[in-house]
């Protein structure tokens, strides 16, 4: 009876333990900040005002997991050697990042400074909430930071917002190893070789678990963005399906590309799962010599295949994203990275871009960033005094290129709210072609009929405008 | 002659305090029902009628029925309503028979069986998203262990696509009987141990063998729990959606999309990979006739059910 009752009581204990460690965790600053909680850096920045420092708390929000240790480090030298009075509370989002701006806005606490994100930016910017960088800059720091000074991008109506220091965009993976095994000479350069290397790779070596191609199709949307989009915006010159000379919308110039797709995905060339494969999953198959290709951002997986998945450098290179028949009319989408918008509605803007200046913009700091392989620069200066990870030396095209180019926004992007499209998304539309048996075709009309019409209803009832631009050249591609 | 046990009966103050304490103790009920039921419902009522991005996008706009008009036209959703009858059917037709056969074994006086009643009931207790993560895991076909041990039992050739557009749905099925059985095993017992005993008796008396005396004696008694299991399951289905975000995400090309993860979708990104232009108007509109379907099935179940509360 005794015995009953204490395992009872303790087995009550261990699950109360249990959902209780499950419903709190170990709460990250982070976590705590979110929750509207009082972070250590926040506890101890108010320790020091209450000992008669009286520093200036200046809050600073991240997207960015990859970078946080290096970033981190910098706030905490920072912290320890200024002499402004100024404390800086850094604070790590990742996945709720835009949601927890849209709530700190609604609530009024939003931070000082925040990781600039064009979907955070886009939604913002007209409202005045982020602050102009030009009221603030010195005439060295207009000239250091020129180049990177985009008009329609970072620079809108005579103001800067935010200042792009590194570069992303996407490239073909493959694994040279599995390639000599095979027999295969050179990486591809048309789509049709990718099909076909990924065939040879599976009839060959899939008794052994190692298959030709591999995407993370989990999510149409990541694995599309990351792969098979940019390289139609190369081939057809058009932005997302979007043609900025004649103002509108055209899917059906996605067909050759997206039958080839279909051949690439099925079972003859695809690493299988494919279609509930997430990026990290992907990752660690093509670090443990699985996978012979797959496509995604240039400026991340150095950083993966050195610290978070090792793999011999020696194994792996990258390419340009092939096309049909090795066609080029445009230029692919690169992404700025690395830039900070300041809340124009802080009480400490001045102290705030300060902050900016002393760590995000400084020199050293961008050096640093760059040898440490968390990004790709786009400064020239840095470029010139940087020594970068060797996988940056030796693997040119994990650098910005001639290929890739700032493209200007297609209407479901520069007003996204307003423009509202009936039935799927262009990336889950794309799916139904490679993963189901939607007859291309039509599927393709139907696509560009409806996100016409969505732009159209926008610009009628006023929600968008009209986007077109005079003399638009893909190969020379401007932003307004 | 007076009734002293009606209120009018007591004194005022008596009545008065009485009643006071009654609403004392319904008052957090109240509150929380009211600011985490009551008014997310009405506000997103509110929205049906707007096309509205989201805190940041301008004022909503004023579009009448035509986020209705939509859903109706809206492919997807149908057959996430489908999906959602095959999931639901699907766990049912599993979790019961076997959460009664559970709690049938394992409420015997044996020894060991408290301790498994507790194993069984675990799953209930975890989280859907980590339950999720974890078939993930399991169930993915490079390198899974299901796969894993299937192929070294040699019952297959080549991995099987657990996760892929074919066996997505058995899968997803598959843990949710796993994580609510337990749930289930818990009724079932209470239900068993409130069967007469003398009819059990009477029955063995009369030459009834046990599957006789399940099926004729137990099963009939435990309607009135049935009942309540049964809807409990029905409604639960309905509403599932963390296991199919963090297993599947409602994919392979929608194949195991369901009708709350379809509204969910038009408020958050599913996942960070997700890329979501929130449609607070239409998804308020999917949620109200995701609603309305949800509430029709269990009308309709209760007015079917009313032949499990007659025991024999």
């Amino acid at each position: 009876m005794k015995l009953r009752r204490l395992s009872s009581i303790l087995m009550a204990g261990l699950m109360a333990a249990g959902t209780l460690a499950g419903c709190s965790g170990a709460k990250t600053d982070a976590t705590t900040a979110a929750a509207g909680g009082q972070t250590a850096a926040q506890t101890e920045a108010e320790k020091a005002q209450s000992t008669g420092g009286e520093k200036t708390v200046i809050k600073v929000w991240s997207k960015d997991r990859h970078d946080a240790t290096y970033v981190q480090n910098k706030v905490d030298e920072y912290n320890a050697s200024n002499t402004d009075n100024i404390q800086v509370d850094y604070q790590l989002y990742t996945d709720n990042y835009a949601q927890a701006i849209d709530m700190a806005l609604q609530s009024g606490e939003l931070p000082d400074i925040l990781v600039q994100q064009e979907q955070m930016f886009d939604k913002y910017v007209n409202e005045g909430q982020w602050a102009d960088f030009y009221d603030y800059m010195d005439s060295d720091m207009k000239e250091y930071f020129k180049s990177v000074v985009y008009p329609g991008y970072n620079e809108l109506d005579g103001k800067l917002y935010f200042i792009p220091t590194t570069g992303t965009t996407c490239r073909l993976f493959y694994n040279k190893e599995i390639f000599d095994r095979v027999g295969i000479a050179e990486p591809p350069k048309t789509l049709e070789e990718v099909v076909e290397y990924a065939k040879k790779i599976n009839t060959e070596l899939s008794k052994e678990g190692i298959y030709g191609f591999a995407e993370n199709m989990k999510s149409a949307s990541s694995g599309l963005q990351r792969s098979m989009c940019i390289g139609l915006e190369r081939e057809t010159g058009l932005v997302r399906g979007y043609d900025f000379v004649k103002g509108e919308y055209d899917f059906s110039q996605w067909g050759d590309t997206l039958k080839l797709w279909k051949e690439l995905l099925s079972d003859e060339c695809a690493f299988p799962g494919c279609e509930s494969l997430d990026i990290d999953p992907l990752r660690t198959q093509f670090a443990a010599g699985k996978i012979g290709m797959y496509m995604s951002y240039s400026h991340a997986e150095p950083g993966v295949y050195q610290n978070q998945f090792p793999m011999d450098s020696s194994k792996w290179d990258c390419v340009p994203i092939p096309t049909v028949g090795g066609k080029t009319a445009g230029k692919q989408y690169f992404t700025g990275t690395g830039g900070y918008v300041i809340n124009a509605k802080s009480t400490n803007v001045e102290k705030a871009f300060k902050v900016y200046k002393d760590i995000f913009a400084n020199e050293d700091y961008l050096i640093g960033y760059y040898e440490g392989g968390f990004g790709v620069s786009i400064l020239p200066s840095v470029i010139a005094k940087a020594k970068p990870a060797q996988d940056f030396q030796d693997k040119k095209w994990l650098l910005i290129n001639d290929i890739d180019a700032l493209l200007p926004k297609p209407p479901h992007t520069a007003f996204a709210s307003g423009m509202v499209v009936e039935g799927e998304d262009m990336y889950k539309t794309c799916e139904s072609i490679y993963y189901g048996n939607a007859d291309i075709d039509s599927t393709l009309k139907d696509l560009t009929d409806r996100y016409n019409k969505a732009y159209q209803e926008a610009v009628k009832n006023g929600s968008g405008h009209e986007v077109k631009i005079e003399n638009y050249d893909p190969m020379n591609p401007t932003l307004q | 002659m007076k009734d002293w046990n009606s209120k009018s009966a007591l004194p005022r103050s008596k009545s008065m305090k009485k009643n006071l304490q009654a609403y004392s103790f319904m008052l957090p009920n109240l509150i929380l029902f009211t600011v985490c039921s009551l008014y997310p419902v009405m506000w997103t009522l509110k929205y049906v009628f707007f096309q509205y991005g989201g805190y940041g996008t301008g004022v909503p706009r004023f579009v009448g029925l035509a986020n209705f008009a939509r859903v109706f036209r809206d492919k997807v959703y149908w057959e996430s309503v489908i999906h959602t009858f095959t999931y639901g059917f699907g766990k049912v037709i599993f979790i019961i028979p076997l959460a009664f056969f559970l709690a049938f074994l394992l409420n015997q006086q044996k020894r060991g069986n408290g301790a498994a009643q507790s194993i069984v009931f675990l799953p209930t207790i975890m989280s859907s998203a980590v339950m999720g993560l974890v078939f993930y895991l399991l169930f993915n076909a490079y390198n899974g262990e299901v796969n894993q041990y299937l192929m070294a039992a040699g019952l297959i050739q080549r991995p099987i696509n657990w996760l892929g557009k074919e066996h997505a749905m058995k899968t997803l099925i598959l843990t949710a009987v796993w994580g609510g059985v337990g749930n289930y095993m818990v009724y079932f017992i209470a239900g068993i141990q409130q069967v007469s005993g003398e009819a059990i008796e009477s029955a063995r008396i009369d030459g009834a063998g046990r599957l006789q005396t399940i099926w004729y004696i137990i099963i009939p008694m435990l309607g009135p729990i049935l009942k309540i299991i049964l809807m409990l399951a029905i409604t639960s289905a309905f509403n599932d959606i963390t296991n199919v975000m963090v297993l599947t995400e409602g994919g392979p090309t929608n194949a195991t999309m369901v009708m709350s993860l379809y509204g969910y979708r038009y408020f958050f990104p599913i996942s960070a990979a997700e890329a979501t232009v929130p449609q607070y108007g239409y998804g308020a509109a999917v949620s109200v006739i995701s609603a309305a379907i949800a509430g029709l099935v269990t009308v309709g179940y209760l007015r079917i059910s009313k032949k499990l509360d007659e025991i024999y």
